[in-house]
């Protein structure tokens, strides 16, 4: 069980791609931390810094506080799982899997034994056998999780290890692994563009978006108090529907006014807002498509729309509706099928509403 | 416009007609390569000459030829030595060289001064390497010659003023002047096969925590089986073929030194081609024997292809 810090690290690919902006992390011992974000932000670049495959342009790297920037990746004690697997072609599956064990010079029946309950656990067992070049793609990513898992490192390193496998085995694959990890606490970075991933693996998350990180906290956290808009359309799936809104004072009432609705908000929440950003200013609306539902006319906040898509889901349905020009998500946990182009009238729950700034993107309550 | 024409006089050659463009090369090949072969295997079994009466009415004589070979002394000397120089010069001196010059080529400088002196070392010396390459055989030749004659800076280095090294060293001196010559080509042979490993192989293994010689051991050699078999394949042809660059350098005098020399002495100044024919067919076939061997041994160790 280590810490992992990271000291304001910044990465500069020459001549000038900002990988990595300015990350500061402290990850805890035995945690299941999860770095989250869309391609090309920089996790793959935090990850291998980390395990010093790269050096950083600025900051510093602490294990265990112990500053190993400038230590070469064997010395640092980590397993990694790369996004490209890296399997050796000239070893069979076993050796594959083995080659950590061996050099750390372990007794044979010991090596044995690990090889063959990390394999059984990724399913792989039939495999050991083969060469890499005679796997699919999805075998030779268990694979590669196989030779991380097989060892207890200071840290285990992921970069979207499950990416390749079927969603069936991913979800398997998912409960196994955050089991194994409970199980022998090993501190863990993982690295996934997946929410639901990460959603349900993390102890915490860090949302990154172009090299920055844009807010860390526990998978509740992340999703019931986005700091920014990014983060809370990233997160969330429909993700959050985002409105432009004026926001104003009518005699002791607060509104939110946009297309032809008029929302009062609880006094609460517009006395904040108006602190925040004063009457008459724009703002954004955020509202998850699971807080907003089918209401009658004559109730109190009320929007008229009409139906724009259906989406069933089975248990679930996603209804799009159309709000003048604006469309929104919303979803109902009936099977529901409404012809297109019915009208219908939805309500907001008004304390799960985010609101945002829209120059700065931050939230204001 | 013009492709448009290219495509529809290219596409005819798809079909069953493609083998059509093979001929040109099968025909050089024929003519200049298998003939030659042929004639030489024909000619080792009469006593066919340059000169003198058995050069018009040659006869056959059964393997009276190869007979003689293995009687004489220079010749069974000149192929002990071929072996030595080949397995000195070209699988210890080019093959090791080269790979340790390609893996230095690759090696990423550290930063600072010290890391810029080194890659400026390091491109001078890979520049050397391969001017020593490049420039004509003959010229190499003589420039050895130079250096291991009486006087030559060699010579003086080691000798002192009054002796040659190349006549009392013949063996060292063309084992040197081979390994000088001929180590571009496998060093680039395996710059390139290097290029072709994905790097993230390297990191996964340093991740594992292999040390650098782990690394060396497991991971990049096995992964260089292929070239390495490639490289032994060419250079020991090449290195057994080898005429110009010792037959300058040490001539029909020392003859026994490499079988090409002691051939082209039987051949050449003697005239006598049937012998020198036949002497050419024993090596041929202890070549052919050698890369077979490789390509044994390379199956054997690389399963995973
Ligand atoms: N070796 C490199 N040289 C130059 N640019 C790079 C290199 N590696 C990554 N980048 C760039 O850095 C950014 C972050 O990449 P990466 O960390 O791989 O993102 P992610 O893993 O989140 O998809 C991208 O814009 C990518 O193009
Ligand atoms: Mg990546």
């Amino acid at each position: 069980m280590s810490t992992i810090r990271l000291e304001s690290i910044t990465k500069i690919f020459p001549p000038n791609v900002v990988a990595v902006d300015n990350v500061s992390l402290k990850i805890e011992k035995g945690e299941f931390f999860v770095l989250l974000g869309p391609s090309g932000c920089g996790k793959t670049t935090t990850l291998r810094i980390i395990a010093g495959l790269e050096k950083p342009t600025r900051g510093r790297v602490y294990i265990d506080e112990e500053d190993v920037t400038d230590l070469p990746p064997r010395k640092r004690d980590i397993a990694m799982v790369f996004q490209t697997w890296a399997l050796y072609p000239h070893m069979k599956v076993y050796d594959n899997i083995a080659f950590p064990l061996k050099l750390r010079k372990l007794p044979q029946h010991e090596i044995d034994r690990r090889v063959r309950e990390v394999a059984k656990m990724l399913r792989i067992e039939e495999l050991l056998d083969r060469y890499p070049k005679q796997l699919s793609g999805g075998q030779q990513q268990r694979v590669a999780l196989a030779r991380a898992l097989v060892r207890n490192p200071r840290a285990w390193l992921m970069d979207e290890p499950l990416s390749n496998l079927d969603a069936l085995l991913r979800v398997q694959m998912r409960a196994e692994l955050k089991r194994l990890q409970k199980e022998l606490k090993i501190t863990t970075v993982y690295v996934t563009h997946d929410q639901v991933e990460a959603m349900t693996m993390a102890d915490r998350i860090a949302v990154m978006n172009r090299g920055r990180v844009l807010q860390v906290g526990t998978p509740f956290e992340v999703y019931h108090n986005p700091r920014t808009i990014f983060v809370g359309g990233f997160i969330g799936s429909p993700p959050m529907n985002f409105v432009r809104a004026t926001f104003d004072k009518v005699g002791e009432n607060y509104v939110l006014r946009f297309e032809n609705v008029s929302l009062t908000i609880p006094s609460e929440l517009g006395k904040h807002i108006e602190n925040r950003v004063g009457t008459g200013s724009e703002v954004v609306i955020g509202i998850r498509p699971e807080h907003i539902s089918l209401a009658s006319a004559e109730e109190e906040n009320a929007i008229p729309g009409e139906i724009y898509v259906v989406e069933p889901l089975g248990t679930e349905t996603i209804l799009n509706v159309k709000i003048g020009e604006t469309v929104i998500k919303m979803k109902v946990l009936k099977e529901l099928i409404l012809p297109v182009g019915e009208r219908v009238w939805i309500k907001f729950d008004l304390d799960r509403i985010h609101i945002f700034d829209p120059k700065t993107e931050e939230a204001i309550v | 416009m013009r492709a448009r024409v290219l495509d529809k006089i290219l596409s005819f050659f798809e079909g069953p007609w493609a083998r059509l463009l093979m001929f040109p090369a099968l025909a050089f090949m024929g003519i200049f390569i298998l003939f030659p072969l042929v004639w030489s295997v024909y000619l080792s079994f009469t006593n066919y000459r340059l000169t003198g009466p058995e050069a018009v009415n040659y006869t056959f004589v059964g393997l009276k030829n190869y007979l003689k070979l293995f009687k004489d002394s220079e010749f069974l000397d000149a192929i002990r030595n071929s072996f030595v120089f080949t397995f000195l010069s070209a699988l210890v001196g080019q093959t090791v060289l080269g790979l340790g010059l390609a893996l230095v080529a690759r090696m990423k400088e550290p930063e600072g001064v010290l890391g810029k002196v080194l890659k400026i070392l390091k491109i001078v010396t890979i520049t050397v390497v391969f001017i020593s390459w490049v420039i004509p055989e003959v010229v190499a030749g003589y420039a050895w010659i130079s250096l291991t004659e009486t006087g030559g800076f060699f010579s003086t280095l080691f000798m002192g003023p009054a002796k040659s090294f190349k006549f009392e060293h013949p063996m060292e001196t063309i084992i040197i002047a081979n390994i000088w010559r001929g180590t571009a080509f496998s060093m680039i042979l395996f710059i390139a096969a290097l290029e072709s490993i994905p790097s993230y192989i390297y990191e996964a293994a340093e991740i594992d925590g292999a040390t650098p010689w782990q690394r060396f051991r497991y991971v990049i050699l096995p992964l260089l089986s292929g070239a390495i078999l490639v490289d032994l394949i060419l250079i020991t042809i090449w290195t057994f073929g080898l005429f110009t660059l010792v037959y300058i350098i040490l001539g029909v005098p020392f003859r026994t030194m490499h079988w090409t020399i002691y051939v082209y002495y039987k051949g050449i100044d003697r005239y006598n081609v049937s012998l020198a024919s036949a002497a050419s067919n024993i090596m041929f076939l202890i070549v052919l024997a050698l890369i077979v061997s490789y390509l044994v041994l390379m199956r054997k160790l690389r399963r995973w292809g």
